[in-house]
């Protein structure tokens, strides 16, 4: 299982649940899970943010796989000058 | 990963293979293109701040002399507001249009209103005058905190703030919050409270190169676009959305790049000039004047920012809480949301409460500038930080280290950090000599720190071997900051061969695989990693070549020094890169490798500067007399270059902090619109940037490579207002600390 831990912005998109267990291998399942659960939410995460599997930032990727007990957080994607 | 090893190539410091070309004037920038029948166009921008459109009639200037074409928003689709990827962030193309040719409003001094093309700049301009454009004014809302109001003129009658009224529009385009822990119970223990309010007024990033594009398209609607820009790609997709072309149907071609810093990450020029060649059937050039940079395209935003902190007697961080406003100009899009993400990012605070607001006025759009968002909130933490060590009476980078974060911390942003060097680089200022050396009559010395991500996002690369065994490296990647050369020793370090023999290009969009931009300080990380995997390809292609030459096994052929080596079989001669490309033909067809990712694992930056200044009583005038820039740069490929970046980013951030900024009039008119007037350091404004290079390797790319392009303009804001607190006795908030600002700081002591 994975240790899914939201942000307060989304917070408000899961009824102000902080954080859940979440069972995925890769970024995709992750978000196919989400959105079953709290529909939409996955497509937002997919078109605005950026995912963090252990810290490491990982954007606009649905491959990348994902070990069993990892921390996930959801950041807004980053830009650069 | 391979950072232990001893390198040939990796580190070293051989020119730019385009240094020769740019140091003889031989390197042509946007400018420079001239096709024949070349018209030239020119821009009518509007005289007014904030008012409506009433009419647009241009009948007289297109019967002018010389005249060809004239377009306003008329002739662009009338886009429905979307967000979409283009570039290293999400735009709403809307906006985006209607940033390049005002739509019913104008919403700037200087916004473009319409475009006349002619047979020469001067008929061009002269028409210009013949455009007649009835105007309703409306009231001008420039600061902040004066958009946020209740009673504010409103830029955008369909904006609100999400969350907020749905009736009542808004100039508070979003919010962001980031909470952690209980604040009121953090406080509650904290010994000592300090709370200070910051400003940083709006600056440009001063590139050298004016926006130029020639456009040329063809009877058939394939558009020809050549311009100077961090990202042909993003100037495809922009100009397609913009005017609905097919991106299929755009080729662009970069030219050489007089600088960027985030600013040419976006279109101003190139629709309407690829509209106006369709109207004429004729090529068109546009170029802009510095008026024009300083007027209309995107500086980065000021900001009002509010930090509250607290600390334990022990110098422990226990209670943080800011407000960051940060103006985004005329159309959504500020870096609120990354300046909320850095404000405290580089420390560990078990309670804190972070609030962002993105505010539209009556300015130009924002575009982004190194590190968006990041030096505004840092000036502020930062400037607490030392005003709280000196509370402490700490030194101010040893209560860093007791605060700073590290592998395993929980980043004010969420997730934990990976493998970090902020307490290297950190340790590594403290026992710089210059942080202990003695200091004169009227001097200080400043410290301050910065954070930033860095991306990865998509890169490509290509390899061509040729007969005499040299190879050419193609990519898509802008070159602003000597990455042709980072490319060329990464394909030395992996090929075994000399840099020398590497042609490293950047190519246009029809010929080089797809590169994002050249931003976010991705380049040497992204497009490195691409170069790095293609070049392995191509060591895999070429010996399983000597393989089939010398009729063994692929897996009893290695590479070393440029050459096929079969260990195993003594009769076999090494196998050099020319014998294998010129046999080619029989082994399989020419050797070309290519690679294409999404680069993940970006590093972060952590950088620590020292700033010492000097300031004259008597008229406020502050020196920076010495200045050291240290920096984890994971592994520096090219040393110089890697330097390079620390000492611009740090001259940037120097001018943020003593002179730049923006000077309005009360109608929205900017004063100060050129380079006299709007005044950047040069060199004979400071001493010698000195520089240190700490690497702690990225684990995520094959080299330990770190992105180093934008976290050295973080720090040197707050360095300088410290240092000149230290000189003069008095702590500035409020930048740029100019001499009239000082000299009434220091007479009001």
């Amino acid at each position: 299982m994975l240790q899914v831990d939201l942000s307060f912005d989304l917070q408000q998109f899961c009824g102000g649940l902080e954080s859940l267990k979440v069972q995925a291998t890769n970024i995709r399942e992750l978000l196919e899970q989400l959105d079953i659960r709290f529909p939409g939410l996955g497509a937002k995460i997919e078109k605005e943010m950026a995912v963090t599997i252990n810290g490491v930032i990982y954007q606009d990727t649905l491959i990348e796989p994902i070990e069993d007990g990892s921390e996930i957080y959801f950041i807004p994607k980053i830009g650069g000058g | 990963m391979s950072t232990n090893k001893d390198y040939k190539w990796i580190g070293t410091r051989p020119i730019r293979p385009d240094g020769a070309d740019k140091v003889t004037g031989r390197a042509a920038f946007g400018a420079d293109k001239n096709l024949p029948g070349m018209l030239h166009a020119k821009i009518l921008r509007s005289p007014f701040a904030h008012a409506k459109i009433l009419s647009i009639d241009t009948s007289a200037a297109e019967s002018a002399s010389g005249v060809l074409a004239v377009m306003t928003s008329a002739d662009m689709p009338d886009l429905a507001s979307e967000m979409g990827e283009a570039g290293e962030s999400a735009v709403d193309f809307r906006d985006l249009s209607h940033n390049i040719l005002a739509s019913g409003k104008v919403l700037y001094h200087g916004h473009a209103v319409a475009a006349v093309a002619a047979t020469s700049a001067k008929l061009a301009l002269a028409a210009l005058k013949l455009i007649k454009v009835e105007y309703e004014e409306l009231p001008v809302v420039l600061e902040i905190e004066d958009a946020m109001a209740d009673d504010a003129p409103i830029l955008h009658e369909d904006q609100f703030t999400p969350g907020g009224s749905k009736d009542k529009p808004s100039n508070v385009a979003a919010k962001m919050k980031l909470p952690r822990g209980d604040i009121d119970k953090g406080f509650a223990e904290a010994d000592i409270i300090i709370e200070r309010e910051f400003t940083t007024p709006t600056v440009h990033q001063g590139y050298i190169e004016p926006h130029a594009v020639t456009a040329s398209m063809s009877a058939s609607g394939h558009a020809d676009i050549w311009c100077c820009t961090q990202g042909t790609f993003v100037v495809r997709a922009m100009t397609a959305k913009v005017l609905g072309m097919d991106v299929g149907k755009i080729k662009v071609t970069p030219s050489e790049i007089g600088g960027g810093f985030g600013a040419k990450t976006t279109v101003y020029l190139e629709p309407i000039a690829v509209k106006l060649s369709e109207k004429t059937g004729r090529p068109v050039k546009m170029v802009m004047d510095r008026e024009e940079v300083l007027r209309a395209t995107g500086p980065t935003s000021a900001s009002v920012i509010k930090i509250k902190l607290g600390a334990t007697n022990d110098g422990k961080l226990i209670a943080a809480q800011g407000s960051l406003k940060y103006g985004a100009g005329a159309f959504k899009g500020s870096p609120m949301a990354p300046g909320c993400m850095c404000v405290f990012a580089s420390y560990e605070i078990p309670n804190f409460l972070i609030r962002g607001f993105d505010v539209v006025l009556n300015k130009p759009k924002v575009a982004a500038y190194r590190a968006p968002g990041a030096p505004m909130a840092a000036f502020a933490m930062e400037s607490l930080m030392n005003e709280m060590a000196t509370k402490l009476n700490l030194d101010p980078i040893e209560f860093r280290l007791k605060n700073a974060v590290k592998e395993g911390s929980v980043a004010a942003y969420g997730p934990k950090f990976p493998v970090i060097g902020f307490v290297e680089t950190l340790e590594a200022a403290k026992a710089h000599p210059h942080y202990s050396a003695p200091l004169g009559k009227n001097q200080g010395r400043g410290v301050g720190t910065g954070f930033w991500f860095n991306i990865g996002m998509q890169s490509s690369a290509t390899i061509n071997v040729n007969e005499s065994g040299s190879v050419t490296v193609i990519t898509g990647s802008a070159d602003i900051g000597g990455s042709r050369a980072s490319m060329a020793l990464f394909v030395a370090e992996e090929l075994d061969i000399s840099y020398d023999l590497i042609t490293p290009l950047v190519s246009n969009t029809e010929e080089a695989g797809y590169c994002d931009v050249t931003g976010g300080s991705r380049t040497t990380f992204a497009t490195g990693m691409a170069v790095v995997k293609a070049s392995k390809n191509l060591v895999a292609n070429m010996r399983k070549r000597a393989a089939k030459t010398w009729g063994i096994d692929i897996d009893d052929v290695t590479w070393e020094d440029g050459a096929a080596i079969a260990p195993a079989a003594a009769d076999k001669q090494p196998l050099t890169m020319a014998q294998i490309a010129t046999s080619a033909a029989k082994t399989g067809g020419p050797l070309t490798a290519s690679a294409s990712l999404t680069a993940q694992g970006a590093g972060a930056g952590f950088g620590v500067h020292i700033c010492d200044v000097e300031v004259d009583p008597e008229t406020g005038k502050t020196d920076v007399i010495r200045y050291t820039a240290i920096q984890d740069a994971g592994k520096a490929i090219h040393p110089s270059y890697v330097e390079g970046q620390y000492q611009g980013g740090a001259v940037q951030g120097i001018g943020w902090a003593l002179n730049e900024e923006y000077v309005y009039n009360d109608k929205g008119v900017l004063q100060n619109f050129g380079f006299l007037d709007y005044r950047m350091p040069v060199a004979n404004d400071l001493p010698m940037i000195d520089t240190v290079i700490v690497e702690v390797p990225n684990p995520s790319h094959p080299y330990g490579v770190r992105g180093v392009g934008e976290t050295p303009i973080v720090p040197p804001l707050a360095a300088v207002a410290e240092a000149v607190n230290n000189a003069a006795g008095v702590r500035i908030c409020h930048l740029p600390i100019s001499p009239p600002r000082l000299l009434a700081e220091i007479d009001a002591k």
